[in-house]
């Protein structure tokens, strides 16, 4: 019988499907529904060792014998301290050694709690990985539970092996910890890892054939094609939908930004564009139609494929993981497709849906401009977008599928922007373009103190503010709003710019004169240029909101156009099937 | 060191910060081809993190390890994008070395001595496998440090101050038989601007800020804070003849005084001046 804490279970149930059979116990209190859970299943082989530090090397020395992982696992406070000396052996020596730390409450910790002593993260440095996972109550902490633990077993033997901790919460009643009433262990998700030796492609064929399937690609630079080529190819042998932002750098007329409609049909589900799989390559995804959770989460599994292994369970349904380049995933997957599977359908629900997308009448906003620029960009050139608006913008533009595209999105922070872009073009000769905000720019101006060469072109969209908390809250909401949390400023960067006599500069107020700038800017020059384009922080916010509010409502007409249009002609349970499949 | 980065062959990128080339004099850097030198080791950092995300390979980046909280940014959005920035960080002494806090951002962080590399060829290999930002904290002999000597301005400054007025130097530790004289270490080189802005705040005292060029290359951007008061001033010692900011300064509402060949002139006029005010003097280092 089992406990039915729902952390043991899921411990349990992932160390069964990980083949992790032996489990070195100490005797104590909080472990005591995990050591009961496993003794009654003979999948484990369990040993009883009463000193913490013995029983650690015990389970060192049974690793070391057998070659496979081996948890070891004690009650809460010093007993954890014990476990120390094997674990930092097994972590010099490469052995694979599973602690199971039991917890106590965090919040009384150092205030009356007995047996309470921190144990987060205790073996730092001596372990491969450490996961310190709740106490589960709702939804998130049981994803947050399943995913960490799944992380911590990955890691434990990925580039190298060696020891990890998992400490996990037991602060239960005494009732509950001896309250075993499950006949059954319920299974939990299993995240699986396959290296390139691994995998029967045959087997993985089979499970694509006929699926929907979404390929997000994440932020990646490819020095050549060849990826790109594999993946048209994948799409054009299966019912594919290949979703890239521009800093994916596989840019083509067969891939969709889905950037465009990310903010627009933000948490609704549209059946038409449900993928049945979606494959992650590449490391960050900008994109916002990513937190799109009904959309790409409910009855979806998700595969990534990650050459450091690095999972991404965004969409909370990762369900294999492959240690490998794209490259050898799809040269490999590609390999077993036939053209009898190829289907568009899917492609065409996704491009009917982007069609829709309708633009305001943009007058000279930061919207305008982006756009604007992007038209003007020569081929081959390189574009580094700095943050929020200069991000999210220019994912709206089409841009040729020559250009590079570049945004420090992993953290997406407002700093260096500037010297990570002049990083990027002193290793070209290609026309260079930054795009950036006054803030942004300002913030990493010291870059300017160095040598710039020609190629360099910076287009600083100046609305004396940081426009982004105009959209976000407003004067209406925050009347003293420029004051700090916009920043509001009177700093001109023809000014910033001046510390480096290397830089030519263009301004721009109206769209006449950013017309005739506009020419000059993109052209080869002697020197870098500055392109300063002046707008007013709250027209380009209500623009923004404006194209938001436009094609909520056109995505709403559409849905009744089509349900009113199939009135006269089908029966009320067909009707229905289509009610249902444009939800 | 001269081993270390021999392991990385000579087209290695390397973006030198806070101007360490001059410190390291062991190390025959001209055999490298491809060296950027920036002072701001953030911004170093940034444009070393962009060299190695568009060449797709290991770009080393030369700081001081006094200064590697600073670049705690860039290693983070290299661990999310998997770039190879290589991080060695200089120390004369193994006390010197807490970098804990980069663990979380980074795939290695790893501490050498200069005598010991070899004891660690293989694990650095290992590592370099994996794709991501690495930290190597080099405990090195020696490094050359130099200080400033502004004696020649504050001699001449004296005639004007009075003892009430306080003085603070860039890593220049002569207190010059000034009352109130305050020596800014060099190990606290990264915010000097700012946080002597907020000195000049709330109260009418005199305060006096001389730095050089390189101090104020790592701040500038507090420049255009709306807090300079009148009390702002500060001089700047600079050697570069590029080092250009007077557009910019003047246009912050600062006064800009340009160091002429009378030096007494200017700190009278710099010292008297009812606004803020920034004085450039230029080769008297």
């Amino acid at each position: 019988m089992y406990s039915d804490i729902p952390g043991v279970q899921i411990l349990l149930s992932l160390l069964k499907q990980n083949n992790i059979k032996h489990l070195v116990i100490s005797p104590g209190t909080r472990n005591t529904p995990l050591v009961h859970s496993a003794e009654c299943d003979s999948f484990f082989k369990c040993y009883s060792i009463v000193d913490e530090r013995s029983a650690a090397f015990f389970a060192l020395g049974l690793s070391e014998n057998l070659d496979v992982p081996v948890c070891v696992t004690c009650t809460a406070a010093t007993a954890t301290c014990n476990y120390m000396p094997a674990i930092k052996e097994a972590y010099e020596r490469n052995i694979q050694l599973i602690a199971l730390t039991a917890d106590q409450n965090n919040y009384s910790r150092f205030h009356m709690g007995d047996q309470n002593i921190n144990q987060i993260d205790m073996y730092t440095r001596y372990v491969k990985y450490s996961v310190d996972v709740p106490k589960i109550i709702n939804k998130d902490d049981e994803w947050y539970f399943n995913r960490s633990v799944n992380e911590a077993l990955i890691n434990l033997n990925t580039n190298g092996k060696g020891p990890i901790q998992i400490n996990y919460r037991m602060d239960y009643s005494m009732d509950y910890l001896s309250y075993f009433p499950e006949k059954k262990l319920p299974k939990t998700r299993f995240i699986k890892k396959y290296e390139l030796d691994d995998v029967n492609w045959n087997e993985l064929y089979n499970l694509i054939k006929d699926k929907k399937i979404v390929i997000f690609c994440g932020s990646d630079y490819y020095s050549n094609d060849d990826v790109k080529k594999l993946l048209l190819y994948f799409q054009k042998h299966t019912n594919t939908v290949i979703l890239g932002d521009y800093y994916s750098n596989i840019i083509d007329q067969n891939v969709i930004n889905p950037s465009i409609i990310g903010e627009v049909y933000k948490d609704k589900e549209i059946n038409l564009i449900k993928p049945d799989l979606i494959i992650i390559i590449g490391s960050v995804i900008y994109s916002p139609i990513k937190s799109n959770k009904t959309l790409f989460s409910s009855n979806v599994e998700s595969w990534q494929i990650s050459p450091e292994c690095k999972l991404n369970d965004g969409f909370r349904n990762v369900k294999k993981i492959f240690k490998m380049t794209s490259y050898d995933f799809f040269k490999h997957i590609n390999d077993k497709l036939n053209d009898n599977d190829y289907s568009d359908s899917f492609y065409k629900s996704w491009t009917d849906i982007i069609n829709l997308v309708k633009l305001p009448n943009l007058k000279f906003t930061n919207f305008y401009i982006i756009l604007e620029l992007i038209k003007y960009i020569p081929k081959n050139s390189l574009v580094h977008m700095s943050v929020l608006n200069a991000i999210r913008l220019s994912n709206y533009a089409k841009i040729d599928k020559n250009i590079k595209c570049f945004a420090n999105i992993g953290a997406d922070g407002i700093d260096g922007a500037l010297s990570t872009f002049l990083g990027q073009a002193s290793k070209t000769n290609d026309l260079c373009f930054l795009i950036v905000g006054d803030l942004s720019y300002m913030y990493d101006m010291n870059a300017l103190f160095n040598s710039l060469q020609s190629n360099i072109r910076i287009f600083v969209i100046n609305d004396y503010c940081g426009s982004e908390f105009h959209k976000n809250f407003g004067l209406l909401k925050i009347p003293t709003l420029n004051k700090h949390t916009a920043a509001k400023h009177s700093t001109n960067m023809k000014d910033v710019s001046s510390i480096n006599n290397n830089i030519k500069y263009l301004s721009a107020t109206n769209e006449e004169e950013f017309l005739i700038n506009i020419e000059k800017f993109v052209c080869k020059s002697d020197k870098a240029i500055v392109f300063e384009i002046f707008t007013d922080a709250v027209d380009n916010a209500n623009k923004l909101k404006e194209f938001w509010n436009i094609n909520q409502s056109t995505f709403r007409n559409f849905k009744s156009k089509i349900i009113k249009k199939m009135s006269n002609v089908v029966s009320s349970n067909t009707k229905e099937k289509i009610k249902r499949i444009l939800k | 060191m001269n081993e270390l980065l021999s392991l990385f062959g000579n087209d290695i990128d390397i973006v030198i910060s806070d101007g360490l080339r001059k410190k390291l004099n062991k190390i025959d850097f001209n055999k490298f081809n491809n060296i950027t030198e920036i002072e701001d080791a953030r911004s170093a950092a940034f444009n070393a993190f962009g060299k190695s995300k568009i060449e797709n390979k290991n770009v080393i980046l030369l700081i001081k390890g006094d200064y590697l909280s600073n670049i705690y940014t860039v290693c983070t959005e290299a661990w999310f994008q998997n770039t190879n920035l290589i991080v060695i960080a200089l120390y004369t002494s193994i006390y010197d070395v807490e970098t804990h806090y980069m663990d979380r951002c980074t795939v290695l962080n790893l501490t050498l001595f200069e005598n010991d590399l070899s004891l660690f060829k293989t694990k650095l290999n290992n590592s370099m496998v994996q794709n991501g930002p690495k930290i190597i904290n080099l405990v090195v002999s020696k490094m050359i440090e130099t200080k400033n000597d502004f004696s020649k301005i504050i001699n001449t400054l004296k005639t004007y101050i009075s003892s009430q007025d306080y003085v603070y130097l860039y890593n220049d530790d002569n207190k010059y038989g000034l009352l109130n004289c305050e020596e800014i270490s060099e190990k606290y080189k990264y915010g000097v601007l700012s946080k002597y802005l907020s000195y000049t705040l709330f109260n009418n005292e005199i305060k006096i800020l001389v730095i050089d060029d390189s101090c104020f290359k790592v701040d500038s951007n507090i420049i255009n804070s709306r807090y300079i008061s009148d009390n702002f001033k500060v001089i700047i010692v600079s050697n570069n003849k590029d080092f250009n900011i007077s557009n910019w300064i003047k246009n912050n509402n600062i006064c800009y005084i340009e160091g002429s060949m009378d030096l007494n002139k200017d700190l009278k006029k710099f010292y008297e001046s009812k606004k803020a005010v920034v004085l450039v003097i230029k080769e008297v280092l």
